[in-house]
């Protein structure tokens, strides 16, 4: 997607591996693709709805779904969420097999 | 966890001997592996589902000098897998579809070859905590890949290892006080995945020893007599059916 300017990174903020590490690496690259990425946190599954209603909003172009132990365990309604308001995602290996559009890992 | 051998510490938590989680190749989990290993001499065992090969990345310093690394479903392709893939070489462009697995160096003390069958009579057997930090539901998928690896071992659930969970359900603050639980109930290892399960305590429960033991330890280490050899293993060969039983590893020294 050539065209894309502005992506979200779907994490859990409880999860210090994610909005550490993960996040830092993921904002220099957005950068270096003069990209603006945005934090999409979520604590529990009841916030998902919420956060897609929000990125739908700020014309996000496409989502990465962090590693983390609560969005793993509720993958299939990510997937679903990202599915119906079609935007492009990409997540681990489950994500893609719960129906997400792309995966990527072991 | 299959030390047949009792470190002979006084401090309870002491018998948890072994403390394991996946994504070793991370930063936050890397710490704790060097922390656990420099402070306490605790037997650690490393699981990964990332996608880094251990032997090339920083963490291989870490699968280096684990004493114990204990890789249940080697050949699962989920958790917890250490089916590595390969970094593409320097200068390359790399495989896009990354699929080659890598061998895994693993380095273990002799005695943790235990024979599953010779506590399986009694009915019990090494106990392993699994301290989970979302659901069990969530994570059904992944927790019947970390059965299926143990059977390939030898070891079969409530016959002759006992599994004992504790699910967060995505609340990771109370991942510290089920830890201390599991390491009161005196699990033989104890099992997470993720960064939140694998995180040291704070400074405040530095205060309390008996929730985090590693940390406080400081006489085990001596007690542990010094372990100098390796073990090379390749998924392929050790984790065959015909070897599935695996008491073929060759040791070398180091």
């Amino acid at each position: 997607m050539p065209q894309m300017t502005r992506i979200a990174a779907f994490m859990n903020p409880s999860n210090p591996g994610g909005v550490g590490g993960e996040l830092q690496a993921m904002e220099t690259a957005a950068k270096s693709l003069k990209m603006e990425l945005k934090q999409v946190l979520v604590r529990g599954p009841n916030e998902f709805e919420s956060a897609f209603e929000q990125m739908q909003q700020e014309s996000v172009a496409a989502v990465a779904i962090s590693d983390d132990g609560m969005l793993i365990a509720n993958i299939i309604a990510i997937a679903a969420l990202a599915t119906k308001r079609r935007l492009v995602s990409i997540g681990n290996k489950e994500f893609a097999q719960a129906g997400g559009l792309m995966g990527y890992g072991v | 966890m299959l030390i047949q051998e009792r470190a002979q510490a006084r401090n309870v938590d002491s018998k948890t001997r072994s403390v394991g989680f996946d994504n070793c190749a991370f930063g936050a989990q890397q710490r704790v592996l060097q922390h656990i290993r420099g402070r306490t001499g605790k037997h650690v065992l490393g699981l990964s589902l990332s996608g880094f090969d251990p032997t090339e990345t920083c963490a291989a310093q870490d699968f280096r000098s684990a004493k114990v690394l204990f890789v249940p479903s080697l050949k699962r392709d989920i958790f917890p897998s250490i089916a590595c893939t390969r970094p593409p070489a320097r200068g390359s462009h790399g495989n896009p579809h990354p699929t080659a697995r890598t061998h895994i160096h693993t380095w273990r003390r002799s005695s943790c070859v235990a024979a599953p069958s010779a506590r399986a009579a009694a009915g019990k057997g090494p106990r392993i905590g699994f301290l989970g930090a979302a659901s069990a539901s969530g994570y059904a998928r992944q927790l019947e890949g970390f059965r299926l690896g143990l059977r390939d071992l030898g070891y079969v659930e409530g016959t002759n290892i006992v599994i004992e969970y504790r699910w967060a359900q995505g609340k990771y603050e109370h991942l510290r006080e089920l830890a201390a639980e599991l390491i009161r109930s005196n699990v033989d290892v104890i099992v997470t995945h993720g960064t939140p399960g694998a995180l040291p305590p704070s400074k405040r429960t530095r205060r309390f020893p008996s929730s985090w033991p590693w940390w406080e330890i400081r006489s085990l280490r001596a007690s542990l007599p010094a372990w100098r050899g390796r073990v090379e293993i390749s998924p392929d060969r050790a984790f065959s059916p015909r070897n599935s039983r695996r008491r073929e590893y060759s040791f070398s020294s180091s």
